[in-house]
């Protein structure tokens, strides 16, 4: 497979998981409320994917895609999986969760101290964070989006770091038409990594 | 050492199991003398890993709040959150506003009554090793089977995988046994030997035992109840589906196994086979 790709590369895929968990933009909130671009506008790098090895399920990046999908069909499907990767305080249990069923419950909810949480939690942070967080972040978004978009049919494909940074710059938006571009463009001679 | 007998001491402290009064109205009924009241709802169920590569798995519920309940929270956080700066995560602390958040925002920490729970080994009614039965006594009400949490030695947890991606509901109602039949759990980087599972894993080693499968079992009529038991009323759970919800709190999503009869899944969306709808 092979695309042409114009924009500069800037990386900018922890300024997209910021403004996802800051709800600066709404994925589904932005698929509802804008039309979608032609096609053919979205730029995309030119790469060709990997052949799957014995070793392509540890893959760190990577595309999803479904044969037959169309552009519109695979942005909806990924805006909708970017719903779960909001991040927040984990869920200490017994809790209170302020559910609402339909429509979909607000994702905020209060936080429950615990003792030496703080503590331990601030430790780790000033140490290792900087160095390990946003590895972190990506594989938990990875196997989060990577679980939701398997239960409507997307496989995985492998590609590069630079080709996958190529991908997500910009703007959610920017990142998600792409990513929708290349969601539909699996060719039926192409193998993924399922799921 | 003085410092070393303190931790030793908090340890203890911690390991001590707690299943009233922790604000959630969850009882847990131990065999011996057993009242039905007829204001309290009771559940009962059983945790199967027999066939599970799992550690010890809890099962995690959530009631749906009471108006009253949805009210109080929201008083409550308009409250703590109103000019409050925003909360203190990690991806926030590079927030470059200094306006004051809306409201929903902010973290803050609510006293108020808990309705989500997990189902530890501590609260069982019988059985050992990897198969338990609880009794519970609980607030009567619709709940919703929310989640997984690995158990822990002193008791405390987080949910672990939510059930986010589809879902199963049922009504609690108060004076009556509901059975909710049997919860298994399994990792899914194998395909799994529990049946109901061997469709929702295989998912390969990238996902490790992160991710939490589960089915249920439904209750029917040859499922075995333990004596003292048998004489109460006791219906089985009308399970319904439930459909996606976001919980940030959690590291890993899943969908609960399909039901048949009750839950279904077309193309990732969650089907309420009782109505035939496809739920959001």
């Amino acid at each position: 497979m092979t695309a042409t790709f114009t924009g500069a590369p800037v990386f900018t895929a922890l300024g997209l998981a910021l403004s996802l968990s800051f709800g600066l933009l709404s994925p589904s909130m932005a698929a509802a409320q804008e039309a979608l671009p032609d096609v053919a506008t979205i730029d995309l790098p030119a790469f060709t994917a990997p052949a799957p090895s014995a070793e392509t399920d540890k893959v760190k990046f990577f595309y999803l895609a479904k044969k037959g999908v169309s552009f519109a069909e695979a942005y909806g499907d990924l805006a909708d999986c970017y719903r779960f990767l909001e991040e927040g305080p984990a869920l200490h249990l017994p809790g209170y969760v302020p559910w609402i069923e339909v429509p979909h419950r607000k994702a905020e909810r209060s936080v429950i101290p615990r003792p030496f949480d703080g503590m331990i939690e601030d430790t780790l942070e000033a140490v290792f964070l900087p160095m390990i967080d946003a590895v972190i972040a990506r594989n938990l978004d990875n196997m989060k989006l990577r679980r939701c978009m398997a239960t409507r049919g997307y496989q995985r494909f492998a590609v590069t770091k630079e080709i996958w940074l190529q991908v997500h710059k910009g703007t959610v938006r920017d990142a998600l038409l792409r990513q929708a571009k290349l969601a539909s463009m699996a060719q039926s001679g192409n193998q993924g990594i399922a799921p | 050492m003085k410092h070393f007998a303190l931790f030793l001491l908090s340890m203890f402290v911690l390991a001590l199991p707690a299943f009233a009064d922790d604000g959630t109205g969850v009882i847990a009924v131990h065999a011996g003398a057993i009242v039905v009241r007829p204001d309290r709802a009771y559940i009962l169920l059983r945790v199967d890993q027999t066939q599970s590569r799992l550690a010890p798995i809890q099962p995690v519920f959530l009631r749906t709040p009471t108006e009253a309940e949805a009210a109080n929270y929201l008083a409550a956080e308009q409250a703590a959150c109103r000019g409050a700066p925003p909360a203190a995560d990690k991806s926030q602390k590079e927030a470059t506003s200094n306006a004051s958040p809306p409201i929903g925002h902010c973290a803050f920490e609510y006293k108020g009554p808990k309705n989500v729970f997990a189902v530890t080994k501590g609260m069982s009614f019988e059985g050992k090793g990897d198969f338990h039965l609880y009794l519970l006594e609980i607030i009567p009400g619709d709940y919703v089977f929310y989640g997984s949490s690995a158990a822990t030695l002193s008791g405390a947890s987080v949910l672990d995988t939510c059930n986010c991606l589809g879902t199963v509901g049922f009504h609690a109602a108060p004076g009556v046994i509901t059975d909710l039949g049997t919860f298994l759990f399994d990792t899914v980087e194998q395909k799994s030997a529990i049946p109901e599972l061997a469709a929702e894993t295989g998912w390969g080693k990238s996902f490790g035992n992160e991710v939490i499968g589960a089915a249920i079992r439904p209750a029917d009529k040859d499922i075995a109840v333990p004596a003292p038991l048998a004489t109460f009323p006791r219906v089985p759970a009308v399970y319904h589906a439930v459909g996606s919800y976001v919980e940030p709190g959690t590291d890993n999503i899943n969908r609960l196994a399909p039901i048949p009869g009750v839950l279904h899944y077309t193309n990732g969306r969650v089907v309420d086979e009782m109505s035939g709808s496809i739920l959001p």
